[in-house]
């Protein structure tokens, strides 16, 4: 109840009259409920008294009438009773309870006190006495006397109205004194209430609470104020620094912006911004009926830059490439960077197709001369492909797309030159992408349906011996067509197969591996090819130590081959990764050396086993040709380095014997045998350990 | 034919005499019992001086009178706190010792004016004539006249709750 009283949305004046009133009230209805009910006892004991009084009086007086048997006197002395007019009757009755004398009030009941009975029916209306008369000590008689209770019940309520008007009337007064009080008291608090509705509601720290009293709530307003000028001095630090952290944060904003839409290297749009741009375009072409052109620039070899002579040349390439680009277009034509090597220009508008040639044939021509990168030379050209709004497209995707299929046709037909989009163009590249999604499907499950085989292809030295096998993924579709890995590891890699692909592959490789381990095959090297991506994938190394440990085989029989370029690529955590395999005795080659580009500083760190010349170098190996230099140098650079050596794509025997004459480790090759599956590897090994070239 | 009436006249008489009789003389004990009764009783409410204190409360009546025997049948022990002694007396009787004395006739009354004596009678004119206390009867009830004056002379003070019973006569009244 009290709680409900005093619930929360109650302000603190409401609270403290509400407290005070009930207090009062309460107080003044026990002290007057205990007034009326001592004023109500103390008349009716007065009544009683009275009542006793006047009967001894009566019994007294009566005694020597009823003596001396006078009734008439003893009426008398009743008849004295009329000066009371509570009292309704009496009498007088003898020892024998015969009546000796009566007395009865001849008034009558007024009508107040009828209506007084008829409203309160309970009330007792009479009040009886006896008094016994004893004379000599012996009873001669009794006085009863009967008064009426209505005065008293009068008398009461008329108590009762008075102490309930006093005690309204105290109320009153105490509460209005309690209102002035509170005035006081109070005012200053809602004053510094409203105060602080005014600062949250304006937000403005300027403003004061006003100092009404110099009490405690004074002292509270005082150090409110103080607190309002503390605020108002860290707001205006925080706005300041606000504004400057929102300076800071426009200034990050804009180039995060220009980050988001802009290639960092060239400084050009990215793709971003380029398909934002284009869109523009396009808008703006229907709306005013324009014709412009798209034009795509992939430069011819750059990725042979790259690799050769390192990214940072590759980028100080495409800096002076951009740069030159930049100097044969209109300032109000986009250039774009949306790829390593490949770059877009909107050339908006045009009047004709010429206009766009006119750009293309600019564009070839920045590329006549060479470019200085890194003190390199560097001569480069560009492949271009141009589609025409609306003349070939209105739809943005198709722009772009015909615009790369025009670029690749200018590869296909020899490089650096240009062409326009042709319908020709779209139903070749039509098939050609027909083509590599059927071949992606059916890669996918070309897993499940067990048409993916692994091949080796075996290894002997100089001495014809067999010391180890080459894993091959062989692709034989249901067509029984093999697809040439070229084809269909590239797709794979696309589609993100190659992973699922390569842990089935070394699954398989350990499978067959143990089965000839028990089969009492001797010891052999596994060579398996690895790209650097998976090397570095997280838990790739620890896939490697579960197979083997599932098919209970040691790591000392296993050769990942790893080209050049991957080798280079993050040489620090590949040079952990290649340390912690070789520390588990997994032997590492270098597959296709002398392609690539190697830093020879990083051989010696590098926890290198073998090197396996390209069957480029072999191929072109022929007796009393000079031809055999570089294989020379490999294979001296491996000895100086106690690396062993692996030719592979031996065909002839010229080959075999000149690499038997420059001291070659092992062979591998169609002369000794080509890629076998399973069932003729397993043949072969277990009826021969040698492998006599054909 | 003259005398017929007489003889039929007194025989009315003799029977309304020998009727009546027996019921008059049951009456009159009553009202005798009731006389003796006062008398105790109205001892009662009067005060005499102290000069009239003694050792016992004497009320004396004519040996003769019938109420002599009824106050003796009340067998009252004291009156007062004074043991009663009930006297009878005659012409040779001091009465100057009595409280109360009650004469038939007034014969006594005389001999003991403005003396503390409560005198009484039953004698018509008794209070007029200077007695204090006169029985009469009204209504069939015994009632009691009193001459204050005479209290007065005797030194004697009824009590006021007495004299609301009494019916006051005055000694003037009879003069007059």
């Amino acid at each position: 109840m009290i709680k409900l009283l005093l619930k929360n949305s109650l302000s603190i004046k409401n609270k403290i009259i509400l407290i005070s009133s009930s207090g009062l009230a309460i107080a003044l209805f026990m002290v007057s409920a205990i007034l009326i009910f001592q004023n109500s006892k103390n008349e009716s004991q007065e009544l009683s008294n009275r009542l006793l009084i006047q009967s001894q009086i009566i019994a007294n007086n009566g005694l020597p009438a009823l003596l001396f048997d006078d009734p008439a006197t003893a009426t008398e002395v009743l008849a004295a009773l009329q000066a009371d007019i509570t009292i309704n009757s009496a009498n007088i009755e003898t020892n024998t309870k015969r009546l000796f004398a009566t007395y009865l009030k001849s008034t009558n009941t007024p009508s107040s006190r009828l209506y007084l009975y008829s409203v309160l029916p309970w009330l007792q209306k009479e009040f009886s006495i006896e008094q016994d008369i004893f004379y000599h000590g012996d009873r001669i008689g009794s006085v009863h006397i009967t008064a009426s209770l209505s005065q008293l019940h009068q008398n009461n309520i008329k108590y009762i109205l008075v102490t309930s008007l006093v005690s309204i009337f105290s109320m009153t007064l105490t509460l209005l004194l309690i209102n002035v009080a509170l005035r006081h008291t109070i005012n200053p608090i809602i004053s510094l209430t409203k105060t602080t509705q005014k600062i949250s509601r304006l937000n403005n720290y300027k403003l004061r609470a006003e100092v009404l009293s110099q009490d405690e709530i004074g002292e509270l307003a005082r150090n409110f104020n103080d607190m309002l000028s503390e605020i108002e001095h860290k707001d205006l630090i925080l706005e300041k620094t606000v504004a400057d952290r929102t300076a800071e944060l426009l200034q990050l904003n804009n180039r995060l912006q220009h980050e988001a839409f802009h290639d960092p290297l060239t400084g050009l749009a990215n793709r971003m911004l380029f398909e934002d741009r284009l869109q523009v375009v396009i808008t703006q072409a229907q709306r005013n009926n324009l014709l412009f052109a798209l034009i795509y620039f992939d430069l011819d070899h750059f990725k042979a830059i790259n690799d050769t002579l390192g990214h940072d040349t590759g980028d100080a390439l495409l800096i002076a490439v951009t740069q030159r680009m930049k100097t044969a277009i209109r300032a109000e034509d986009t250039l774009c960077r949306i790829g390593g090597d490949e770059f877009t220009l909107i050339v908006n508008p045009i009047a004709s197709a010429a206009n766009a040639e006119t750009v293309a044939q600019k564009m070839l021509a920045v590329f006549a001369h060479p470019f200085t990168c890194n003190e390199h030379e560097l001569s480069i050209s560009s492949s271009i492909g141009i589609s025409l709004y609306p003349e070939h497209s209105t739809n943005k995707r198709k722009l772009k797309q015909f615009a790369d299929i025009a670029m690749y046709s200018s590869k296909h037909s020899g490089r650096n030159n240009y062409h326009f989009f042709t319908k020709q163009m779209d139903t070749d590249n039509s098939k050609k992408m027909d083509s590599r999604v059927l071949l992606k499907t059916n890669l996918k499950s070309a897993v499940a349906n067990g048409e993916l085989e692994v091949h080796y292809q075996p290894q002997v030295n100089m001495h014809s011996r067999i010391v180890g096998l080459e894993a091959l993924l062989r692709w034989k579709n249901t067509k029984d067509e093999f697809i040439s890995p070229d084809v269909f590891i590239p797709l794979a890699e696309e589609s993100g197969l190659i992973q699922s692909i390569e842990e089935w592959a070394f699954s398989v490789i350990c499978q067959d591996y143990a089965t000839w381990q028990k089969a009492g095959v001797a010891k052999l090297n596994i060579s398996i090819n690895i790209s650097g991506y998976r090397l570095r994938q997280n838990g790739f190394t620890q896939f490697i130590y579960r197979i083997l440990k599932e098919h209970h085989l040691s790591a000392d029989f296993l050769t990942l081959e790893i080209t050049e370029n991957d080798l280079m690529q993050n040489l620090d955590e590949m040079t952990g990764i290649l340390s912690s395999l070789h520390k588990n005795n997994i032997r590492i080659a270098v597959d296709n050396f002398g392609s690539g580009y190697t830093s020879l500083s990083y051989l010696q760190q590098l926890p290198i086993d073998e090197f396996k010349i390209s069957s480029e170098f072999i191929h072109h190996l022929r007796v009393g040709y000079n031809d055999s230099s570089v294989i020379n140098a490999i294979i001296g650079l491996a000895k100086s380095l106690n690396k062993s050596v692996t030719a592979m794509g031996i065909e002839n025997h010229e080959q075999l014997l000149q690499l038997h004459h420059l001291g070659c480790d092992n062979m591998q090759g169609y002369l000794f045998s080509r890629p076998l599956n399973k069932k003729e590897v397993s043949d072969l090994l277990a009826h021969t350990q040698f492998l006599i070239p054909r | 034919m003259r005398n017929k009436p007489r003889i039929h006249f007194l025989i009315f008489l003799n029977i309304v005499f020998f009727t009546c009789a027996p019921s008059y003389a049951s009456a009159n004990a009553m009202e005798n019992k009731l006389k003796a009764l006062y008398i105790v009783r109205i001892a009662e409410f009067i005060k005499w001086p102290e000069a009239a204190e003694k050792t016992s409360f004497k009320i004396c009546i004519a040996e003769k009178s019938p109420i002599f025997e009824q106050l003796q049948l009340l067998q009252v022990g004291t009156i007062n706190k004074h043991p009663l002694h009930i006297v009878a007396f005659n012409k040779d009787t001091s009465l100057l010792d009595c409280h109360i004395l009650y004469s038939e006739k007034g014969e006594a009354e005389i001999s003991v004016i403005q003396h503390p004596i409560l005198t009484m009678s039953s004698e018509l004119h008794f209070a007029r004539q200077g007695g204090m206390i006169e029985f009469y009867i009204a209504q069939s009830k015994v009632r009691m006249k009193a001459n204050l004056e005479a209290f007065a002379l005797a030194h004697l003070k009824p009590s006021s709750k007495l004299i609301r019973l009494l019916t006051i006569v005055t000694t003037a009244e009879q003069k007059q």
